[in-house]
């Protein structure tokens, strides 16, 4: 079976007037269709800019990017960036900004729009096609963001620190949301975040990268001793602690 | 002469950098004139000799482009004496002016524009602009006036048998004709001739042979100032009176030397043929006295534009007591 | 939300509209006052009427040159060129800032020229573009639309870079080329700084025709200040200063409305 993405000794170094600096250094892994990863790190150890290069959106210093078996040369329909900020057009309706990757993409079709207000419909947010961002609280946007992220049918997402924007007590309710939403489509997802709670709560295997230059230190398979697991189960759940522990020795955090 | 320049430049640097103070009895004047031209001779004759100096004055000479900003720098304070068109003084009485202002001395006593064609006219009559188009200038203003009124007076009706266009403003005329509008232009010098050296143009008429005598430029003040500071208007009367004969007595090379120091980018010879031009035109006042009948024509000139409605009295507007006492000192 | 409006809420109502009913009156005794103010203190000669004018002069001359019939003519050329500068102006500014943001070397190129030509008093051409153009509106238009254009077009690029680089990140995300980036983000997003560019427009289009009527023109608000103040009759600068501040006033919220319809419907 062809991994969904393959990440191959990718380095990323930045060239200034200054003098060169080294993002990512070698990294390496694969992920299977329908998985849900994280990859956790301290602050600036290039996360970020793993995402985007898997995205398409930056290039690297060496090393390939596959997914499905293609080489990423460029933004590719088949992957769904989630960024940290909702960043929804204020002067479009809702429903204008979810179906925003559609317009850019050439894809409003009968069949697309129908698959949009089906997402509306199911994640709650049919009412309020008509209403403007601002008239929405911090979780409905982020729904919306995801829904404009589904709308273009992407198989693979990548959510880059997508929840940092929002309070503790909505992150908590909507990346419970989210993550149901996602496996129920069936779709494939890599998770940059620096809460590692959150990581060990959504994922089924967890990278954890070193400082800069980023490369991965350790990788640690996720497993609960739970049927249908959620975020909120899994924090409660007894092995929830030790996966805790082992990650956060792991880390170089610096205070 | 090389010592009098020396001492104009001297006196004026002085003038600028230490204000009141070294200068002895000398009374500062400003004086704004309606525009820079070898049509006032007699002007920069007084300045470059130093006929103002004897006479106790220091002028500062400012170009006020226009005979209503003149008089409006003399009527807010900003200029002590205003020289341009005596109308600008008409309009401001007739309009109901209290302080309004009245003229001391005359100078010209012609129009001193030239007609200019594109191509040399040798034969030229008055009725070759017959069908065709000339830049006049402004309405309101005495030149537009004058080529109106000679216009007519050779059986031309403008608008009907000529095109006057009165839409460009004095600065621009030049440029308009060049840019290529219009048949033909009225310039001052040295406009006219540096357009007739370069190519340009042709000088065909001279509006002030065509009209007649008519005041043409002068010099005012508020009513007030002269009240006021009447020894002040005197010398500078004198000054002008001074001017006004050593032109008489002296050759035209004379007195273009005489002005080169105000026309820095003009060169001698073209001075001279202006000079000569205008002396051979009587366009200048041999005295400061503004005659009666003159001033009368003036406003003859202006009713027939439609810009007057009534005569305004000479013995209000005009004051000659200065002139002819300048007359009597100065033998 | 009480369907049923408290007493509190019906107060707190009450006392708003009473205050814009208070603006609005104070407003209007303003104007009231400084018509009253000018009149009597030019009859008192405590300022001369022959250089400032009076509220009743300037009626005066406003029904002499409405029963002449040339008032309309005069405000018409002026109006129109204003408007066709206006336009003109604006338009080209936005066309070329969008130039500018669709090609980064052509705006690094173009940056010094653009900012001496801002500095540059556009007024002081203004004879140089009679001499090239001709007397006429033409020329008049061109130097109503030079005075506006730099300035249109470098607040309306500032604008245009100061766009949400993360809303610009997000459509990258979904494969969005530059032109889909700039019809999608930028120009939606910088729409109150293109009205705001369209406001001082207003204002500079007047200036520009007027001045070009100063130099060349023998119909218009601008002539009409020239001629007035050749003749001086300065009642005649008054009115048409007047009619002009009104008309400028009357355009700008002309502006304002339009914007308001069009961030409505859009």
């Amino acid at each position: 079976m062809v991994p969904a993405v393959v990440v191959e000794n990718i380095s990323k170094r930045y060239h200034t007037i200054d003098g060169e600096v080294p993002a990512l250094e070698n990294v390496s892994f694969e992920v299977y269709e329908g998985e849900f990863i994280g990859i956790v790190g301290p602050s600036g150890c290039g996360k970020s800019t793993l995402l985007s290069i898997i995205a398409g959106l930056i290039e690297p210093s060496s090393g390939q990017v596959s997914v499905f078996g293609e080489k990423v040369t460029g933004v590719n329909p088949r992957i769904g960036y989630m960024l940290q900020r909702d960043s929804l057009f204020e002067w479009r309706t809702i429903y204008k900004n979810v179906i925003l990757g559609l317009e850019i993409q050439n894809q409003v079709t009968p069949e697309r729009l129908q698959h949009v207000e089906y997402l509306l419909d199911k994640y709650g947010l049919i009412n309020f096609k008509n209403h403007h961002p601002s008239q929405l609280s911090g979780g409905m946007r982020q729904r919306a963001a995801l829904i404009r992220t589904l709308a273009v049918n992407p198989d693979i997402l990548l959510l880059d620190e997508a929840f940092s924007a929002l309070d503790y007590q909505t992150r908590l309710a909507v990346t419970d949301d989210i993550y149901k939403i996602i496996k129920k489509e069936g779709k494939t997802a890599i998770m940059v975040t620096h809460d590692i709670a959150e990581a060990i709560s959504m994922s089924e295997r967890l990278y954890v990268m070193s400082k800069r230059p980023g490369t991965i230190k350790m990788a640690v398979d996720i497993k609960f001793d739970i049927e249908n697991r959620t975020p909120l189960s899994s924090r409660e759940a007894p092995e929830f602690r030790k996966y805790f522990n082992m990650v956060w020795k792991e880390l170089d955090v610096h205070v | 002469m090389k010592i009098m320049r020396c001492l104009v430049l001297l006196s004026l640097v002085v003038l600028l950098i230490l204000p009141g103070c070294g200068t002895k009895e000398y009374k500062e004047i400003t004086l704004n004139e309606v525009t820079h031209s070898i049509f006032y001779a007699p002007q920069y004759v007084a300045i470059n000799k130093g006929f103002f100096e004897e006479e106790g004055l220091k002028i500062t000479l400012v170009n006020g482009a226009g005979a209503d900003k003149v008089m409006t720098a003399v009527l807010s304070n900003q200029a002590d004496i205003g020289f341009s068109g005596p109308e600008a003084c008409i309009y401001v009485y007739n309009e109901g002016k209290e302080d309004y202002a009245v003229v001391f001395a005359q100078l010209t006593k012609r129009d001193g524009s030239f007609l200019v064609a594109r191509e040399p006219m040798p034969d030229f009559k008055w009725e070759d602009v017959r069908g065709k188009f000339i830049i006049g200038g402004r309405k309101g203003g005495v030149p537009l006036m004058t080529l109106e009124y000679v216009l007519k007076q050779h059986g031309l009706i403008p608008g009907k048998d000529v095109e006057v266009d009165t839409s460009i403003q004095f600065a621009l005329m030049g440029g308009a004709f060049l840019s290529g509008m219009g048949d033909f232009v009225t310039l001052f010098e040295p406009v006219a001739s540096s357009f007739e050296k370069e190519g340009n143009g042709y000088i065909v008429a001279s509006m002030g042979e065509a009209s007649g005598e008519i005041p043409y430029t002068a010099y005012y003040a508020k009513k007030s100032y002269i009240e006021k500071n009447p020894d002040v208007i005197q010398a500078f009367t004198n000054a002008i009176y001074k001017a006004q004969q050593w032109i008489e007595k002296n050759s035209d090379r004379e007195v273009a030397e005489a002005i080169a120091p105000s026309f820095p980018d003009t060169d001698l010879d073209l001075l001279e043929t202006v000079v000569r031009r205008y002396k051979q035109q009587d366009t200048w006042n041999k005295t400061p006295v503004m005659k009666e009948e003159a001033f009368n024509r003036l406003q003859e000139v202006m009713k027939e534009a439609g810009e007057l409605a009534e005569f305004a009295p000479f013995d209000k507007i005009v004051d000659n007591s200065f002139a002819e006492k300048a007359i009597e000192k100065i033998k | 939300m009480y369907k049923q409006e408290s007493a509190e809420q019906k107060e707190y109502l009450r006392k708003l509209k009473a205050k814009k009913r208070l603006i609005v009156i104070l407003r209007l005794l303003l104007l009231v006052f400084i018509i009253v103010f000018w009149e009597t203190v030019t009859r008192l000669n405590w300022l001369d009427p022959f250089i400032f004018s009076s509220p009743s002069r300037i009626i005066k001359t406003f029904i002499r040159l409405y029963s002449e019939g040339s008032l309309f003519s005069h405000v018409w050329t002026t109006l129109w060129e204003t408007v066709v500068g206006f336009l003109l102006g604006t338009i080209m500014g936005i066309v070329i800032a969008v130039i500018l943001w669709l090609s980064e070397t052509c705006s690094k190129v173009l940056e010094p020229y653009l900012v001496v030509a801002n500095a540059l008093p556009k007024i002081a051409l203004g004879p140089v573009f009679i001499v090239w153009m001709g007397a006429g509106p033409v020329a008049i238009i061109t130097v109503a639309v030079t005075v506006s254009l730099i300035v249109t077009v470098l607040e309306v690029y500032t604008g245009f870079l100061e766009t949400d680089s993360e809303k610009i990140r997000l459509v990258q995300s979904f494969g969005a080329n530059r032109k889909q980036i700039l019809t999608k983000v930028v120009l939606p997003s910088s729409f109150p700084v293109m009205m705001n560019a369209l406001k001082v427009n207003v204002g500079l289009s007047w200036v520009g025709v007027i001045v070009g009527e100063f130099l060349v023109s023998k119909s218009g608000l601008g002539y009409l200040i020239v001629y007035g103040g050749q003749v001086f009759q300065l009642d005649l600068v008054m009115t048409s200063v007047l009619i002009l501040s009104i008309l400028a006033a009357l355009m700008y919220f002309g502006v304002q409305l339009l914007g308001k319809w069009i961030s409505e419907k859009y």
